[in-house]
């Protein structure tokens, strides 16, 4: 008798379980249009590092293809899928990890601090569902969404700071800069300090 | 997942099945030990020789793989350096053996948790499966298969799954290295992966056959084929081997 796995009850793309936990599995988008590949799922498999493509049948996804992808990140693989010579669809998860992919880019937020804000803060995703997405515990989620809030609040008073004229920062009351959420380590780390 | 596109079914693996003149069958275009099957009277012929040998030369001939010809003069002329296929190659019984014990060794060791032989699969096509969330592994295959998708290759390209989840990092959002860093060494590994399998599916673009684009899928039949066949994987991927040795052997001292 088969191993009969578990499936995630969320499900997206007409029945495409978010999750395949025995396979260790995340949904990131499907292919459409008129290609060969018409209709298959797309799935990150965790350890393996990379996007497999195949059919999904009676709750197993039976991989046939694979996205080539230099970076084992959950995100720069999403990156490669979605910009694949072929009409893709992002699922929430893979749209959140795109997302993540340009946090990551062009932010301070390191990538694991990015892939965890953009699932969390952005997407809406729990706390306990972004854990089983990126196969890490949700005291981890925590940290890293703990630090990136710091990173990016040290960095909106950045932005805060360099827009006020030259002749105001003498007058420029201490409490101008927001410090909410800016931890210690951000201080050091940024440079960024209240003006006395 | 040792599904490889099966052999037995599957209207475009037919592209890659030939039936040849003197009897073989065989998957894709060169000649190896485990995508031949079938034969004709060459191979009754190159038993009969085989069987004349001294006992010792016989079971020594057959503990290794060397490169294969299908024609018995040529191979009569270099028994020792040739092999001639299901005459002196390494038997079914023995890759099994084989199989079994690294099988072993990773139950021990909490690589794998439980193997379920004898699976009748819903899919046609699949022949093995690793779960890996629940370490499990599954194998069910056909006696009419080809030798690369015996029970033999199949149960150790699914423990190489196993290995590889115990080496690799468990995270996605981690810049972790690929086991195959160069190019010679994904070559080799694909090299094997296609001694095993058969040639992998050419695709349009811009996706590929998912065992060429998994450095799993390579890792898994250089795997297997370091198991089954130990001489010929150093002989013919000897950079993979290599590396799989250096990062499999920190896991398992007992494994190579």
């Amino acid at each position: 008798m088969p191993h009969q796995p578990t499936v995630s009850e969320e499900s997206e793309f007409d029945g495409l379980p978010r999750r395949l936990p025995d396979q260790d599995a995340i949904l990131i988008g499907r292919v459409n249009g008129d290609s060969e590949f018409n209709g298959l799922a797309a799935y990150y498999i965790h350890g393996r590092g990379s996007i497999l493509l195949g059919r999904y049948e009676d709750r197993e996804f039976i991989p046939e293809y694979s996205v080539e992808c230099e970076s084992r990140l959950m995100s720069a693989c999403v990156r490669e899928f979605s910009r694949a010579d072929v009409e893709t669809e992002l699922s929430s998860v893979g749209n959140s990890l795109l997302q993540a992919w340009h946090f990551g880019d062009l932010t301070p937020l390191s990538h694991k601090q990015a892939h965890v804000y953009a699932l969390r803060e952005k997407a809406g995703f729990s706390r306990d569902e972004t854990a089983a997405i990126l196969n890490i515990s949700p005291s981890t989620v925590d940290t890293h969404l703990q630090r990136a809030t710091e990173k990016l609040a040290a960095a909106e008073n950045l932005v805060r700071f360099v827009r006020v004229d030259s002749d105001e920062l003498a007058d420029a009351d201490p409490e101008f800069f927001d410090e909410a959420g800016v931890g210690d380590d951000a201080n050091r780390s940024n440079d960024i300090t209240p003006i006395s | 997942m040792s599904r490889f596109p099966s052999p037995t079914l599957v209207d475009r693996i037919d592209e890659r099945v030939q039936e040849l003149e003197d009897g073989f069958v065989r998957l894709g275009d060169e000649d190896t030990p485990f995508t031949l099957r079938e034969g004709g009277e060459s191979v009754e012929q190159a038993r009969q020789l085989h069987s004349e040998r001294e006992k010792s030369d016989r079971e020594r001939d057959e503990e290794s793989n060397e490169p294969i010809t299908r024609t018995v003069s040529e191979w009569q002329a270099d028994m020792m350096g040739l092999d001639f296929p299901f005459v002196d190659t390494i038997p079914l019984d023995e890759q099994r053996s084989r199989a079994n014990q690294v099988a072993e060794l990773a139950t021990e060791e909490d690589v794998v948790d439980r193997i379920d032989r004898g699976v009748a699969f819903q899919s046609d096509t699949v022949r093995g499966k690793h779960w890996r969330g629940v370490q499990l592994i599954e194998i069910g295959t056909d006696p009419g298969d080809f030798p690369g998708f015996q029970a033999g290759v199949v149960l150790a390209h699914e423990l190489g799954h196993a290995f590889y989840d115990a080496w690799s990092p468990d995270s996605g959002i981690e810049g972790q290295p690929r086991l195959f860093r160069t190019t010679d060494e994904k070559a080799q590994a694909r090299e094997l992966s296609e001694r095993l399998h058969g040639p992998m599916i050419e695709t349009d673009g811009p996706f590929v056959d998912y065992r060429k684009g998994s450095d799993e899928e390579l890792a898994a039949a250089v795997f297997a084929s370091r198991i089954i066949e130990p001489m010929a994987a150093q002989r013919i991927a000897p950079d993979a081997v290599r590396r799989l040795e250096e990062v499999y052997g920190d896991l398992s001292d007992k494994l190579f």
